[in-house]
């Protein structure tokens, strides 16, 4: 085999993943062993892993680079991340909580995965934190496909034994087998409201128990609105459920702000007709607005991300900022002396990172430009990686002291 | 999409003087490699036919040669996989005058092998016979597989008379070794696939993992409809299987120079590999290879073998799009169509399933007698398309008496048909719903061959454990309940139907 095998990274049922680097171009790369069994054959998150993460190409999309066969095994070759996002949110959060400048670079990332999976046709069907793989260039990436099918060719076997418990949509877990992408849009929506808090949203133990938290705090639909769900999804059988009114989400995240707070809204929605498309929120005003209404008092420069960007992390786009433009920083503290007052950074930065961010999203629109897109921003992920190894440990942003209105909420 | 046969020299035409070469020195390489046998090899080496996708094989440029040579040219099914209508057959791919020519058929007959007729009248006749919006979900099932029988067996009964008619073309066609080319000189699609897939495309015998040493006596229907019993899944896993076989055939020919080649030797377990794949791809249902593999007449390790190849050679492209699927369903019912003009009902269509079926009593050379009388025309293509025409027919007596509609699943032991069918019907009824298990694929011994109506006397102790996967389906939630974070396991229930233990004469490679 072409790759050396390092540490062993982790194991699951049906695979052992190993930290390996290619002998050719020392890259390194995730190795993930599948275990041939002679019960299963070829396991099936095996066959749908390869065959639908082989055609979706994306940089928010764990890449899989090669399948190799051995006399007993296949070893599927990935691009190496760091880490998953539970284990960031554990590492670099305030008791998991991450600051709303990341949380919204990982959302828009997270959306952007799940946008080009639907796209494609393809339900993903696990999101979860674990799921989510985090680059030392603040990328974050849709991996573990294993649970994922396309549903171009409605072969009416879905299974509702999908998507983590704590994840799972309302309607799965009333037992619809009719679901679509919806189910993913609700998976993003407990996400994101577990990188704003820390900890999971709905922690259900088992089924009825995972929708009664949900009904808690979503409140219970009334009896119309089931029947409705009931009538798009035949399989469903309604139970009686107690009668919860809902929380506003403002009182669940006192940290979030507005705009955030009407994006998750929208991403959880009981009814899954009502739920927010991916491609939707994207356009949504929490990455759209060009100042977000949290922005604090004692902003570290540049580490307001242009607006529509898409990734990488803040941390690279600050270091972006300060790589490129050191002459019109200068002295860069006192750009950003009167934050409440004054834009984030000039207009002429904003227009200049601002068509940076586009040209990102066009790249990735179109895949023959991809390559060149990810050269050039390799270049400033090179410098984003100089950065986090020696600043993050003094950045202001992310740690306790950031932005005190959103330590405090008085929302 | 869905050529039924080959064009046998179109491919010659395209191949690069660079390649010819190729051809010539490594030309005696297969057949020292693939020391298996040599009958073996020489038939999947051939180049002739397969299920082909003229959109991706037969492109502008090549046409002209295929025009050409259309004498040498075989049926299609479906001509273009690019375009929305199936059946508007692009005129350049119609050798009009050579198809009348060649086609010993009746324009019915050769119209559903459609690159044969002039496109324009005819064609349309058959299109509009379609229903506008074909329901692949709500076909029924058993029509559906009769179809897709009729369809595979007279590929596979023409791949079998061009290479019992034709054994010069085993010399020249496809014999130059893949691994021995340099990588420069391997095409660009071969820089795309997978190592994995590379390396089995590169290894002649990898294709010769579905080649069985004797052709399996029961019929492709039969089979079929075994498989529809007691592994249920959706039309469209079955649908998918002419999708995968044509994925195979273009890229064993875009990628190397050898074809794949479908033929009565190994579409059966073409088509339990192929089964198993989709169902496990496409569908939250599925059963365990072991189940497969005993539906299948397979020892387990042998199924999944030809699992993983299937897969290899296909590079894992397993996502189909609906507008394809749909594509493919339309086809299939214009072959029907075809098949019995007077009535384009599917019962009727499959009367013609059975039409070259292999009986136990039908020996491989007696099944290719026929083929190669009628083939002795100037051109391999000839041959392929009397092998149609002067094959079915004689054959449709038999099929049609073996293919009553109600005995026909139970129907691929001629003479043992009433215990065939009564075994089934008694383990259905006892064991439905029930977890049983399958874990002793139906085997025959290795060297066994069709004249297989022996070996009932293992059966009585396949009674199953359930292997189904449904089982055990908690885990998943109670792990999920333990951690947040653990994945529940796709789990699935379903009654599980024993599986009658008629020896499906599945002749071991």
């Amino acid at each position: 085999m072409n790759y050396i095998q390092l540490e062993k990274l982790g194991e699951g049922t049906y695979a052992t993943v190993y930290k390996g680097r290619s002998r050719t171009t020392n890259e390194i790369v995730a190795l993930k062993e599948i275990h041939l069994d002679a019960e299963e054959g070829t396991p099936s998150t095996a066959i749908r892993e390869i065959s639908l993460m082989k055609e979706l190409k994306h940089v928010n999309i764990v890449r899989l680079h090669d399948v190799i066969h051995t006399e007993t095994k296949l070893v599927l070759i990935f691009e190496y991340c760091d880490q998953d996002l539970k284990k960031y949110m554990d590492q670099h959060g305030d008791r998991g909580a991450l600051d709303p400048m990341t949380v919204r670079s990982f959302m828009y990332q997270l959306l952007k995965g799940t946008s080009f999976c639907h796209e494609n046709r393809v339900l993903h069907r696990d999101l979860k934190p674990q799921n989510l793989l985090i680059n030392r260039k603040g990328e974050l990436k849709l991996g573990d496909f294993g649970l994922a099918r396309a549903f171009g060719v409605p072969v009416n076997t879905f299974s509702n034994e999908v998507v983590t418990l704590w994840y799972r949509a309302p309607d799965v877990l009333l037992g619809s087998r009719t679901y679509n992408t919806s189910i993913d849009v609700w998976s993003c929506g407990c996400i994101f409201a577990e990188m704003i808090s820390g900890v999971p949203l709905f922690r259900g133990r088992d089924n009825q128990d995972q929708l009664l938290h949900i009904m808690r705090i979503v409140g219970t639909p009334d009896d119309r609105v089931l029947r409705k769900i009931a009538t798009e999804s035949p399989e469903i059988t309604l139970k009686q459920y107690p009668r919860y009114p809902k929380i506003s989400f403002q009182q669940v995240l006192p940290k979030a702000t507005p705009q955030a707070l009407d994006l998750l809204e929208r991403l959880l929605q009981f009814d899954p007709s009502k739920r927010i498309t991916a491609t939707e929120a994207l356009s949504h005003p929490y990455f759209t607005s060009t100042v977000s209404p949290a922005y604090g008092p004692t902003p570290t420069p540049g580490s307001m991300p242009p607006p529509q960007f898409n990734y990488p992390h803040p941390h690279a786009h600050q270091q972006q900022q300060q790589q490129q433009q050191p002459s019109q920083h200068i002295p860069q503290p006192q750009a950003y002396v009167h934050p409440q007052q004054q834009p984030m950074y000039s207009q002429q930065d904003a227009a200049r990172l601002q068509a940076h961010a586009q040209a990102q999203a066009m790249a990735q629109a179109q895949a023959q430009a991809q390559a060149q897109a990810q050269a050039a921003q390799a270049q400033a992920h090179a410098h984003a990686q100089a950065h986090i190894q020696q600043q993050v440990p003094s950045a202001p942003y992310g740690g306790p002291g950031y932005p005190a209105q959103y330590q405090q909420a008085p929302r | 999409m869905l050529a039924l046969v080959h064009p046998l020299h179109a491919p010659d035409h395209r191949i690069s003087v660079e390649r010819s070469i190729t051809n010539i020195a490594t030309l005696s390489r297969p057949l020292s490699s693939s020391s298996g046998s040599a009958r073996t090899t020489r038939t999947a080496q051939r180049k002739p036919q397969l299920l082909h996708s003229s959109s991706s094989a037969f492109p502008s440029s090549s046409s002209h040669s295929f025009t050409s040579r259309s004498s040498s040219n075989s049926s299609a099914v479906a001509h273009d996989s690019q375009k929305p209508r199936p059946n508007a057959v692009p005129p350049p791919q119609l050798p009009p005058s050579t198809s009348t020519a060649s086609t010993s058929r009746p324009p019915p007959d050769s119209d559903s092998l459609a690159a044969h007729t002039p496109p324009s009248p005819h064609l349309q006749a058959v299109s509009s016979g379609v229903p506008a919006a074909f329901d692949i979900h709500t076909y029924p099932s058993s029509d559906l597989l009769r179809l897709l029988a009729s369809l595979l067996t007279q590929i596979a009964s023409t791949n079998d008379a061009l290479s019992a008619s034709d054994p010069t073309s085993h010399a020249l066609s496809g014999l130059s070794s893949a691994a021995q080319l340099e990588e420069a000189s391997r095409p660009p699609i071969w820089h795309t696939l997978t190592s994995a897939s590379r390396s089995s495309l590169a290894n002649p015998a990898s294709a010769l993992t579905f080649h069985a040493r004797n052709i399996p006596t029961i019929a492709l229907d039969a089979y079929l409809l075994r498989i529809l019993r007691y592994c249920p899944t959706t039309n469209e896993v079955f649908l998918a299987l002419l999708v995968y076989f044509d994925r195979m055939s273009r890229l064993a020919s875009d990628a190397t120079e050898r074809t794949f080649v479908i033929d009565s030797y190994n579409v059966h377990r073409l088509v339990i590999a192929g089964v198993t794949v989709a169902s496990k791809f496409f569908s939250d249902v599925f059963y365990t290879n072991s189940r497969y593999a005993k539906v299948g007449g397979l020892p387990q390790a042998e199924l999944n073998q030809l699992e993983l190849q299937f897969l290899l050679l296909n590079d894992f492209r397993l996502v189909i799009s609906t507008e394809e699927m749909q594509r493919y369903a339309e086809q299939l019912i214009l072959f029907s169509q075809s098949q019995s003009p007077s009535s384009s009902t599917p019962s009727t269509a499959s009367s013609n399933t059975t039409a070259n079926s292999h009986s136990p009593v039908l020996s491989p050379s007696q099944s290719h007698a026929p083929s190669s009388t009628s083939s002795s025309g100037p051109t391999q293509a000839m041959g392929a398309i009397d092998a149609f025409g002067g094959r079915i027919a004689p054959d449709r007596t038999p099929s049609m008496r073996s293919a009553h509609p109600h005995t026909d699943n139970a129907r691929w032991q001629g003479e043992r048909d009433d215990d065939a069918d009564a075994s089934s019907i008694l383990s259905e009824t006892e064991t439905e719903g029930g977890d049983t298990t399958d874990d002793e694929p139906t085997i025959r011994p290795p060297n066994s061959t069709c004249s297989s109506s022996s070996n009932y006397g293992d059966a009585g102790d396949e009674e199953g454990e359930g292997e189904f996967k449904a089982d055990d389906e908690p885990e998943g939630e109670r792990q999920a309940r333990d951690r947040g974070d653990a994945t529940p396991e796709l789990r699935a229930r379903r009654l599980v139907r024993e599986i009658s233990e008629e020896d499906v004469g599945m002749s071991s490679p």
